[in-house]
C-alpha cells in the first residue's frame, strides 16, 4: 500500500489530464490497433515518471531527506548493531530509493556477517566491497578455512574479527604463513573458553588495545598462562588500554610462595584493569605488571574465606605495582558483588572528588567489614577522602568510624542509604571524635527510628525519635547540616557516581 | 565567554569549557585564538541552538570523548540511552533531526550518536512500510526493484 493511499481523497468529479482524456475519448473505429497500444503505453510511460517525480518531491519534504548519507548511515549501522544478528535491519534498504542508494554505497553496513545465509552471504560480501569484515561464528565446533593468496586477503579479513566462538574445539587455517608477518591492525581481541596459544601470540598481538579474556571458572585450569608466558604476552602489549581477565591469571602457589620485588612488565598506556580471580592471583599480576596511576582498577575476590586475611598482602601488591587512582574492591559472584568497597582518588585526569562508598548486600551474620576497612585504612591513604557513602551496610561499628574516619580532615559529607547507622550517633554523642572537616550529613528517603535505624518512609510530619537524637548529638557541631534525600543510588549502576557539588 | 551567531542572526555568549564539547568550535577556537568577533553558524537556527547549549552544559565537566577510541572497541552497540540524553531527545520529528543536523555540522560526536541511536530505536521492530509511514516517505521503487527488495525481505526473515 502506498502512503498516499486512504490518507488523500481525490476531488471529484475527476479530471484527468488532457493527454490522458485524449486517448480516452478517441475514437477507435478507425484508428490502428497497434498504434493505438504504442500511444497507450507511450502514456503510462510518461505517468510512471510523472508518480515517480512527485514522489520524489514527496519524499523531499520528509526530515530524514535533510540527513546526510553518511549521517544517514550511521543511524542504519545502529538499527543493525541492535538487531542481534538477525536481517531484518536490511529493511532500511527497502523503504525508498534514496536510502537503498544510500545502504547499498556503505560498504561498512554490510561487512558484519552475523551468520552464513545461503542467499544474503554473497549479496552482503558483494556489497561489502573491499571493507574489513566481522564475522561471528557462535555455533562452530570445528572450522576449515582453505584460500588461496588470490582469492581472500586473510590479513585483512580476520585482522579486526572481534568475534567468538564459545565452542569451537579445533580451528584451521589453510593459508601458508597466516599472519606469520603479525597482524599489525588487530585492536580488539575477546576469547571465551578457549585455549590460547600463548608462546605464539606475541608475534600478533603488538597492535592490541583492548584484550578481554574470560574462563569458565577454576575447573579450566589448562587454558591459564603460566607466569612466565603471561610476562611474555604481557610485554608485547604496549598499546593495550582495556585488560578483562575472568579466571585467567595464572595459578598461584599461594599461600607458600609470596612473590617480591618491583613488577617486571610495564603496561604504560592501560586505562581500565578488571581481574575476576583468586585473592592469590590477583596478588601475583600485581607483581607482576606495573599499572598507570590513572587507570581504573576493578577488582573482585572470588575467596571470601581468604579474603580478611589475605587481603593485607593483596593490597601490598597493589601498592608496588600502581600509585593509587580508581579502585574498586569487591568480593561475590559475577552479576553483582555482596561486597564492594569503592576508593575513588583524585588524580590531575579525574574530575571526582576523592570518596569512598561500602557497601555489604550480604546476608552473613558477622561480615569482616570492619576489619576490612581497617585493613583499607592501613593500606591506602585516605586523607584526601571527602565524601563517604555507606550503603545497605551492617552495622559499622563505632570503632570504625573513631579509628578510621573521624580524624579525617577532609571528610565533609556522609551519605548513608538504608541502614543503621546507631554507632554513627553514638560516635557523634561522642566529644572526643572530631570530624574536622565534616559539614553535611544526608540520609536516604525514610526516617530515623529510636536505635538509628533508617526506616521506610511513612506520610507523616512528626519528628522521630532518632532524628531528636541525631538533633541532640548535634547541638554541639553547629556546623553540620543534615539533610534527607529522596533520590535512591544504586552503586551496581553508578560505580563512578559523582556527587551533585 | 565564546560568541555565537546564528542562522537568524541571534547572538549567544557561551562559557568556553560548554561549547568546547563542538569539536568545530574547539578546532576554531585553537586556531584562531582569543576575539571578540562572533563565531558564526549558518547552519544553526537559535532555537536549535538553544538545545544544543543544553546539551553541552549538561555534560559540563564531562571528560571530552578521546578522539583516538574507536567506538568498537568499547563495545556498546546497542541502542541503550542514558535517561537524561532520553528526555532530551523526547521532541518532535523536526526538532530531532535539526538536533542531528546540528550536531553533525558543530562535530559533538556523542550526541550525533545520541541522536541517530534514537532514530534507529524509533525504526526498530518496524517494517519498511512502517518506516514510510513514521518518517513521511513515499514508496519510489521502481516494479524492478520491488521485485528484487520481495525477494531480499523474504531471504531477511527466513533464517
Amino acid at each position: 500500500m502506498s502512503i498516499f493511499e486512504g490518507c488523500i481523497e481525490l476531488e471529484e468529479p475527476f479530471t484527468f489530464s488532457t493527454k490522458t482524456q485524449e486517448l480516452l475519448d478517441l475514437d477507435k473505429a478507425g484508428v490502428d490497433v497497434h498504434h493505438f497500444r504504442d500511444r497507450i503505453m507511450r502514456r503510462l510511460r510518461e505517468l510512471r515518471r510523472e508518480v515517480e517525480a512527485m514522489e520524489g518531491l514527496f519524499n523531499s519534504t520528509s526530515p530524514t531527506s535533510r540527513l546526510p548519507p553518511e549521517v544517514l548511515s550511521n543511524v542504519f549501522i545502529a538499527v543493525r548493531d541492535a538487531g542481534r544478528g538477525n536481517l531484518l535491519w536490511t529493511r532500511v534498504s527497502h523503504v525508498c530509493r534514496r536510502w537503498r542508494d544510500i545502504a547499498i554505497a556503505d560498504p561498512i553496513l554490510w561487512s558484519d556477517i552475523g551468520a552464513i545465509h545461503l542467499r544474503f552471504t554473497p549479496i552482503m560480501l558483494a556489497r561489502s566491497k573491499s571493507a574489513p569484515l566481522v564475522v561471528k561464528l557462535k555455533r562452530l565446533r570445528s572450522l576449515d578455512i582453505f584460500a588461496r593468496e588470490s582469492e581472500i586477503d586473510f590479513q585483512s579479513v580476520l585482522s579486526k574479527c572481534p568475534g567468538r566462538a564459545p565452542i569451537l574445539e579445533r580451528l584451521i587455517l589453510h593459508a601458508g604463513g597466516f599472519l606469520q608477518g603479525g597482524a599489525p591492525s588487530l585492536r580488539y581481541l575477546k576469547v571465551v573458553g578457549c585455549t590460547l596459544p600463548w608462546k605464539a601470540m606475541e608475534k600478533w598481538m603488538s597492535g592490541l588495545t583492548v584484550l578481554n579474556l574470560h574462563n569458565e571458572g577454576h575447573a579450566f585450569n589448562n587454558r591459564v598462562p603460566s607466569t612466565a608466558n603471561l610476562q611474555q604476552v604481557l610485554r608485547h602489549l604496549p598499546n593495550l588500554k582495556v585488560l578483562e581477565l575472568l579466571h585467567f591469571l595464572p595459578r598461584s602457589p599461594w599461600p607458600e610462595v609470596i612473590p617480591s620485588g618491583p613488577p617486571v612488565v610495564s603496561l604504560p598506556r592501560l586505562l581500565s584493569l578488571k581481574l575476576y580471580d583468586s585473592t592469590a592471583a590477583i596478588r601475583d599480576f600485581f607483581y607482576t605488571a606495573a599499572v598507570p596511576p590513572n587507570a581504573v582498577i576493578d577488582i573482585t575476590l572470588t575467596d571470601i574465606g581468604l579474603l580478611v586475611a589475605f587481603t593485607s598482602q593483596l593490597l601490598v601488591a597493589l601498592k608496588s605495582s600502581w600509585s593509587f587512582g580508581i579502585i574498586g574492591l569487591g568480593y561475590g559472584g559475577k552479576s553483582r558483588p555482596r561486597f564492594e568497597c569503592r576508593f575513588e582518588y583524585v588524580s590531575q585526569k579525574h574530575y571526582r572528588p576523592p570518596n569512598l562508598i561500602v557497601s555489604w548486600t550480604s546476608k552473613e551474620k558477622n561480615p569482616p567489614i570492619a576489619q576490612l576497612l581497617n585493613l583499607i585504612n592501613e593500606h591506602l591513604d585516605l586523607s584526601p577522602l571527602r565524601l563517604l557513602r555507606v550503603q545497605q551496610s551492617p552495622l559499622l561499628p563505632a570503632g570504625v568510624w573513631k579509628m578510621v574516619f573521624s580524624e579525617l580532615k577532609a571528610l565533609n559529607t556522609v551519605f548513608l542509604f538504608h541502614n543503621n547507622i546507631s554507632q554513627f550517633l553514638t560516635s557523634l554523642e561522642n566529644p572526643e571524635l572530631v570530624f574536622p572537616a565534616l559539614t553535611s550529613i544526608v540520609y536516604s528517603e525514610g526516617y530515623l527510628d529510636r536505635d538509628g535505624n533508617i526506616i521506610s518512609s511513612v506520610s507523616r510530619l512528626v519528628v522521630t525519635s532518632g532524628e531528636k537524637r541525631l538533633v541532640k548529638a548535634l547541638k554541639d557541631r553547629p556546623r553540620i547540616t543534615v539533610s534527607r534525600t529522596n533520590k535512591p543510588f544504586d552503586i551496581s549502576s553508578h560505580p563512578y557516581w559523582a556527587p551533585e557539588s | 565567554m565564546v560568541l555565537l551567531l546564528t542562522s537568524d542572526n541571534e547572538m549567544f555568549s557561551v562559557a568556553e569549557d560548554v561549547i568546547k564539547r563542538s569539536a568545530y568550535i574547539k578546532n576554531m577556537l585553537e586556531d584562531v585564538g582569543e576575539s571578540d568577533l562572533p563565531i558564526p553558524l549558518p547552519n544553526v537556527e537559535s532555537n536549535v541552538l538553544v538545545k544544543i547549549l543544553e546539551y553541552c552544559e549538561h555534560y559540563r565537566g564531562e571528560p571530552l570523548p578521546a578522539s583516538d577510541v574507536d567506538p568498537a572497541e568499547i563495545g556498546d552497540r546497542s541502542l541503550d540511552i542514558a535517561d537524561w540524553d532520553q528526555k532530551y531527545m523526547a521532541v518532535d520529528q523536526e526538532m530531532l533531526f535539526e538536533i542531528i543536523l546540528a550536531a553533525n555540522y558543530l562535530d559533538i560526536k556523542s550526541l550525533l550518536d545520541v541522536g541517530c541511536k534514537t532514530v534507529a530505536k524509533m525504526m526498530k521492530g518496524k517494517s519498511s512500510e512502517e518506516i514510510r509511514t513514521l518518517f513521511n516517505i513515499a514508496n519510489d521503487f521502481t516494479p524492478e526493484e520491488e521485485a528484487q527488495i520481495r525477494k531480499e525481505n523474504a531471504w531477511a526473515e527466513c533464517r
